[in-house]
């Protein structure tokens, strides 16, 4: 059974305009039920104009897993927020460079690279 | 199996009635100076039928009751809730019955729900079975074969091999998953490049058409991975594009070597327009070239052990049989090798793999229809 914990990290300060949620083991068939509902509801709350997620401990994602990440994308984009992918593992980024999600999201490998785009 | 034959429990307690009166019957009879006082034994004799008939009501008749509902259910006939609420022995048999009948309709209900969906689901593998090619046309100097293999009833893996203007297309897709939702999308995507061949007949135009319509029509989580070739017998190349398929892997006859080559591009449905995104690019080819296209059932096909068969272990397959003098051949061999990995573990997602040989000489295509799209892989 994959698991795949995510945390919101706390703000650095509070008035930034963004947050960072880590993601922490893989995300498949086996528990992408599980962890649809909580990224929905986590998505459809959030209101700060940028989010980050953070993949430098996410080992593994399969092709549903990229669709919801695709849809997330969508769901923020329609709010008017914008999504950006933190230090992907090499395996990780291959499959979302294979099927050309790195054409739609941008991934960055330094946090500053980021901001900078604030 | 458990036949029930209805008792006559009413001729039986007669009978056992009779039984037990005979005795006072008889010694009525022989020895009727017992009973001195022939009023008194009429009315022994009358309270004995009274308290017989009373016992006969208060549990033989509730019992046939019961009995006739339960053989009605054994025998799978009309059966109605015994409205027996005594709390006695009856009143807990009543209510055993009542309560394991009700469960029952509810399993039974379910039951007939699944196996309407199940024949719905066969009836709609079926459809999708008949949009796969029963056979391809031949293709000028190329000896083709293409089989692909559900995971479940639906699939979300398609093919399709079209001729237009002495030009031929082929395509190769995979949709996010399996199952229903994934068979859905795979049709659309299907009778879209049928239907727009003909207007875009290009393998990124019709890339890109497909996409500006799929896109808006399917769920924001599903998309498919598709690679388009096209071939026209004047040249000594293949064009193709991709949209965020699997690699195309090409064993080079005259080096002697496989190269791997990734699809590039965008998978369809994910974004609304991908005509900045995806290319047309082109692969020459030499006599005695081969081909390999697969969807990632194939690469993600795993042993008892959990290992994956691999790209590195597909793309050695190739390069080991493509010697081999037809893609008949070459594809039964690597399908033989996938079969001795996965050793009869249950396989999670569809497979589809395509061989390509290229002759460099016009060939007759002479596969039967048999081994094209039906593929058992153990």
């Amino acid at each position: 059974m994959s698991q795949l914990d995510l945390n919101v990290l706390d703000k650095q300060v509070s008035t930034d305009p963004y947050s960072i949620v880590e993601f922490k083991g893989k995300l498949d068939k086996a528990n992408i039920d599980d962890v649809k509902p909580a990224l929905t509801n986590f998505i459809g709350s959030y209101s700060d104009p940028y989010l980050i997620f953070d993949l430098r401990y996410f080992e593994y994602v399969n092709s549903e897993g990229i669709g919801f990440l695709v849809s997330l994308f969508y769901a923020l984009e329609a709010k008017k927020q914008k999504l950006f992918i933190l230090k992907p593992q090499p395996q990780v980024l291959d499959g979302f460079e294979a099927v050309g999600l790195t054409k739609i999201i941008p991934i960055h490998e330094l946090l500053e690279e980021i901001l900078n785009q604030f | 199996m458990f036949v029930f034959t209805r008792s006559k429990t009413f001729y039986k307690f007669v009978f056992f009635q009779i039984l037990t009166l005979l005795p006072f019957v008889l010694i009525f009879i022989y020895q009727n100076q017992v009973f001195v006082d022939f009023y008194l034994y009429y009315v022994c004799l009358f309270a004995l039928l009274l308290v017989n008939l009373s016992l006969y009501y208060k549990y033989v008749v509730k019992l046939d009751y019961i009995i006739d509902q339960v053989a009605n259910v054994i025998a799978g006939k009309p059966f109605v809730p015994i409205k027996i609420y005594s709390p006695d022995e009856f009143g807990l048999l009543a209510f055993f019955f009542n309560d394991v009948t009700s469960n029952l309709k509810k399993i039974s209900s379910v039951i007939k729900e699944e196996e309407r969906m199940s024949e719905e689901l066969s009836v709609a593998a079926s459809i999708q079975r008949s949009v796969l090619p029963k056979s391809i046309p031949n293709i000028p100097n190329f000896d083709v074969i293409c089989k692909t293999r559900p995971s479940e009833e639906i699939g979300g893996d398609s093919f399709a091999v079209r001729e237009l203007n002495d030009e031929y297309f082929l395509y190769i897709g995979d949709v996010t998953g399996h199952g229903a939702p994934a068979g859905l999308i795979m049709m659309m995507v299907n009778t879209l490049f049928d239907v727009l061949l003909s207007d875009f007949p290009d393998c990124k135009d019709i890339a890109v058409n497909i996409n500006h319509i799929l896109k808006p029509r399917v769920n924001a989580t599903m998309f498919m991975t598709t690679l388009f070739f096209q071939y026209s017998p004047k040249n000594k190349y293949i064009e193709y594009t991709g949209c965020g398929h699997e690699h195309i892997i090409i064993y080079r006859a005259e080096e002697g070597v496989t190269e791997v080559i990734a699809a590039g591009g965008i998978a369809l449905a994910m974004s609304d327009d991908i005509s900045a995104i995806v290319e047309k690019k082109k692969i020459n080819l030499s006599k005695g070239d081969v081909i390999c296209l697969y969807s990632d059932g194939i690469t993600e096909a795993m042993n008892e052990n959990g290992e994956l068969f691999g790209l590195d272990h597909l793309s050695d397959l190739v390069k080991k049989h493509a010697h081999l003098n037809s893609s008949i051949e070459i594809f039964s061999s690597i399908s033989d090798e996938l079969s001795k990995f996965t050793n009869k573990t249950v396989q999670i997602d569809d497979m589809t793999l395509i061989i390509l040989k290229y002759n460099d000489t016009v060939v007759e295509n002479l596969q039967d229809s048999q081994f094209l799209t039906d593929w058992n892989v153990q």
